[in-house]
């Protein structure tokens, strides 16, 4: 059963309601707290196990380790142990917002913000370095 | 002086520069209304409230590169866009708003309007034709399925105001209801004003009679080879059309453009306004109907019912009321 | 002028194709007399990028298989893992799962509602029905942390918990959205002009769906009574009540009604899960990484039909063998078929009437050892090194 114009009266009273477009970028929509934006490490908790390095399937993640000699004993005093230095290449291009690395890192030294508006002109700005 | 004014009237008002703006602004409101019945806000960036929308995407097509395929007949395929804008153009000096001449207000002259009204529906199908591509040969055929089912209800509405006030001057038929203080010959024809919006809408082409230029279907239609200035005209011709043909209907329909410069050329604005405002509900309300069912419904309903308008009219002039 | 076929094709660029794919369709004047379907323009060597990976990679690999039923793909992938593994995951974890599928069949109804208004022209109806859309996508949002691609299954469980706020919120946006599937059910059996086109277009008699072995609502819309969340319970469907939605139309008009009331029986869903939530973890804790030998078929309802996911381990943490089939593979053939003897109009609705998603369904590809033509077969290995080669001879890329 058929009825002519059924469509009218919803079209009549969406001219009085208010639009629903966002005006995007003037306007933008809350993300809620649990948004997966994009990785973030934080500074010196990195120990160095690649194991997000391992699972992370886009493979966005590299990590250079440099031993840093030490300095030479003081008098009396035992050796201070070398100090590695770790280099944490983030590779934001690449990342697939995913989260596995964030979720596998033994000492949380990852952690996901809520930025989305990532994009960038150039391959290198997208390249995070951090030690 | 009188050329200065014949000058003025092909030009300015309501010639080329009064369409050209006034259409544009149509579409405008056209893209608004039907935006805000859909929920959403429609042109919104460019001008105050994207009222140069219309133009923005004229003024672009025009700067943009036109080809023409290599197997398309080059004259017919450059010819079209200028003939149909052209038509719709003139249609448009025979409204009768100000300065009635014999030249353009004359016994008959509704006849000719209609004749100008018709000829864009045929350029779109030498267009489509002479571009030869498959998806253009397929809409070609249907712009000119399409006239056979709209064609005549249009027609057959058109004629009725005219044999209600008993001339063939649209400027007569628009001042009947006012000259002859039978204000109640406007609601009589309801009829033949809903029959006549329908098959206006079928001759513009837009939902649910956009079958021609069916995006999902068959890409552009007629148009499909079509860019940069040619699409551009097309595009103004549209538009132009939607504004001679709805300034037509106001005119026989909803008692006409009188009383001078100012106030007919107010009058004219705000009811070509009320008709489009009416076409854009059509237009959200439908989706696209199928080329046969287009002329089942024109054939089993649109012609009866303007045929029964004109028997109805009929008998009221018989009694003698008029 | 009556006797000529012409042959029009459609693809792999055309307006109403969301994918690319072609199709060859002989018309004579208005009407359809043959038809050929061409595949294999979203071949992305997924497959075969599986074996490279570790099964952990292979989930968010197996994501992008497709936009709209990630999830499914995902589930249908883990749960094959699971079942080599023999881990039970606790019941918590199995009913978010199911939470976030039952959305995401609704969120891919509702896509696919005002997808199929857009092919007649119903540009009203699609606007309408993607703004209610918006409510569930806001709601998966919060839920998994992301509008598509949620990411929210793991090996052992799934990888967040759902609050009791996240609860409340979609508790009441079922409600919200069941009025409005109500109004959708009527304007989409109502109104004349969308009615027209959809009835009696796109046939297909149920012996035929039966030996096309078709699948989905598509089937169902045919009276074929199947559904692997009835027929094979995985995940929480054995602890909820629903209905199989069949009808007799056996047309698009059927596929539209099927689906719209999929979708209210997906909100009923949702609303039992919610209220029945047991307590506990939402995950295995310890999983290990190697995952012994042997096979498994693995069938889920994905929003388009059944999903079917073969996977082989050999011990080690890299799979074996992926194999993903995607119900819309099973269908296009009928589809196909069901527009030979309607108009050049009828072809984009009958077509999108399957909510055809080919990039789900190009995984397959046959290699013709043709010496002489030139063709090779190369190993991964060999593959990459010619791209990175070819690219920086030709382009000057360094990857």
């Amino acid at each position: 059963m058929t009825k002519f114009g059924s469509m009218v009266p919803e079209l009549l009273r969406n001219l009085n309601t208010k639009p629903v477009t966002i005006l995007y970028p003037f306007e933008k929509v809350p993300t809620p707290e649990g948004f997966r934006g994009t990785p973030r490490l934080k500074p010196g908790e990195c120990i160095g196990c690649r194991s997000c390095v391992r699972d992370c399937p886009a493979e966005a993640i590299e990590i250079e380790v440099e031993k840093v000699e030490a300095p030479a004993a003081a008098e009396g005093q035992e050796a201070p142990k070398p100090q590695k230095r770790i280099k944490v290449i983030l590779y934001l291009d690449r990342c697939v917002h995913c989260a596995r690395c964030v979720e596998v890192c033994p000492k949380n030294a990852l952690y996901m913000d809520l930025e989305y508006e990532v994009a960038n002109f150039t391959r290198d700005a997208l390249r995070l370095v951090q030690e | 002086m009188e050329y200065l004014k014949i000058a003025l009237y092909i030009l300015v008002f309501p010639g080329f520069l009064f369409q050209s703006v006034f259409s544009t602004f149509l579409e405008w409101l056209d893209r608004k209304i039907y935006a805000r019945m859909q929920n959403r806000r429609g042109p919104l960036y460019t001008g105050w409230n994207g009222l140069m929308q219309p133009v923005a995407d004229i003024v672009k097509l025009m700067a943009k590169e036109d080809i023409v395929p290599a197997q398309a007949d080059r004259f017919i395929f450059s010819l079209m866009p200028l003939v149909s804008l052209a038509a719709a153009c003139t249609a448009g000096l025979y409204l009768p708003v100000w300065h009635l001449t014999r030249y353009n207000s004359f016994e008959g002259d509704l006849i000719v309007v209609a004749y100008l009204l018709a000829i864009p529906s045929f350029c779109l199908f030498l267009a489509g034709w002479f571009s030869v591509s498959p998806f253009s040969l397929i809409g070609a055929t249907r712009v000119l399925t399409q006239v056979f089912a709209y064609e005549v209800p249009f027609f057959l509405a058109l004629l009725t105001p005219a044999v209600l006030s008993g001339s063939w001057r649209i400027a007569e038929i628009a001042a009947f209801p006012w000259t002859s203080g039978a204000w109640w010959a406007i609601p009589l024809q309801l009829l033949a004003f809903a029959v006549a919006l329908l098959s206006l809408q079928a001759k513009l082409e837009r939902v649910p009679f956009d079958i021609p230029e069916a995006e999902t279907e068959v890409v552009g239609g007629p148009l499909t080879e079509y860019s940069g200035k040619k699409l551009a005209l097309f595009r103004l011709q549209k538009d132009i059309l939607m504004l001679v043909g709805s300034a037509l209907i106001a005119a026989l329909f909803l008692g006409g453009f009188g009383g001078g410069l100012f106030l007919g050329a107010l009058q004219l604005v705000l009811k070509t306004i009320l008709v489009v405002a009416l076409l854009s509900l059509v237009k959200a309300a439908c989706a696209r109907i199928r080329l046969d069912q287009i002329v089942t419904f024109s054939w089993r309903y649109l012609a009866p019912l303007s045929l029964i308008q004109f028997f109805i009219v009929l008998l009221v002039k018989g009694t003698g009321v008029i | 002028m009556s006797n000529d076929i012409i042959t029009i094709p459609i693809g792999p660029q055309h307006p109403f194709l969301k994918e690319p794919t072609k199709f060859d369709f002989d018309i004579r004047g208005e009407e359809v007399v043959g038809a050929r379907i061409n595949l294999g323009y979203n071949h992305r060597g997924m497959e075969k990028a599986c074996e490279e990976r570790n099964y952990y990679q292979c989930v968010y690999l197996l994501e992008r298989i497709c936009g709209i039923c990630s999830h499914s793909h995902t589930t249908a992938f883990v749960q094959a893992v699971e079942a080599l593994m023999g881990l039970e995951v606790p019941r918590r974890g199995l009913y978010i799962r199911t939470l976030v599928c039952e959305l995401e069949r609704l969120h891919s109804h509702l896509l696919w509602l005002g997808v199929a208004a857009h092919e007649v022209g119903f540009d009203t109806l699609f606007m309408l029905v993607w703004r209610d859309r918006e409510l569930v996508m806001q709601l998966l949002e919060e839920i998994s942390g992301n509008r598509v691609n949620y990411a929210i299954n793991t090996i052992g469980g799934v990888r967040r918990d759902i609050t009791e706020e996240q609860r409340k919120k979609t508790l009441e946006s079922m409600t919200v959205l069941k009025k409005r599937l109500e109004y959708y059910a009527m304007i989409g059996t109502n109104e004349p002009t969308f009615v027209a086109r959809i009835k009696g277009v796109g046939r297909l008699t149920k012996e035929r769906a039966l030996q096309m072995c078709v699948a989905g609502p598509f089937a169902r819309a045919s009276g074929v009574d199947m559904d692997v969340r009835r027929d094979d319970p995985h995940a929480a469907y054995g602890e909820v009540e629903f209905k199989v939605i069949t009808s007799d139309l056996e047309d698009i008009l059927g596929r539209v009604v099927v689906r719209v009331f999929e979708m209210v029986e997906a909100c009923k869903i949702i609303e039992q899960l919610l209220e029945k939530l047991p307590e506990g973890d939402v995950a295995l804790k310890k999983v290990l990484r190697k995952v012994p030998a042997g096979a498994v078929v693995s069938r889920y309802e994905a929003p388009r039909g059944e999903d079917v996911h073969y996977v082989r381990g050999n011990g080690t943490d890299k799979p074996e063998r992926v194999k993903v089939r995607a119900p819309t593979l099973a269908n296009l053939e009928a589809a196909t078929e069901s527009v030979i003897g309607s108009f050049v109009a009828d072809i984009p609705i009958a077509i999108a009437s399957i909510d055809p998603c080919f990039s789900c369904t190009d995984r397959m590809t046959v290699v013709l050892r043709e010496p002489r033509r030139g063709t090779r077969v190369m190993g991964w290995e060999e593959i990459r090194r010619h791209g990175i080669e070819w690219y920086r001879r030709h382009k000057g890329i360094r990857f």
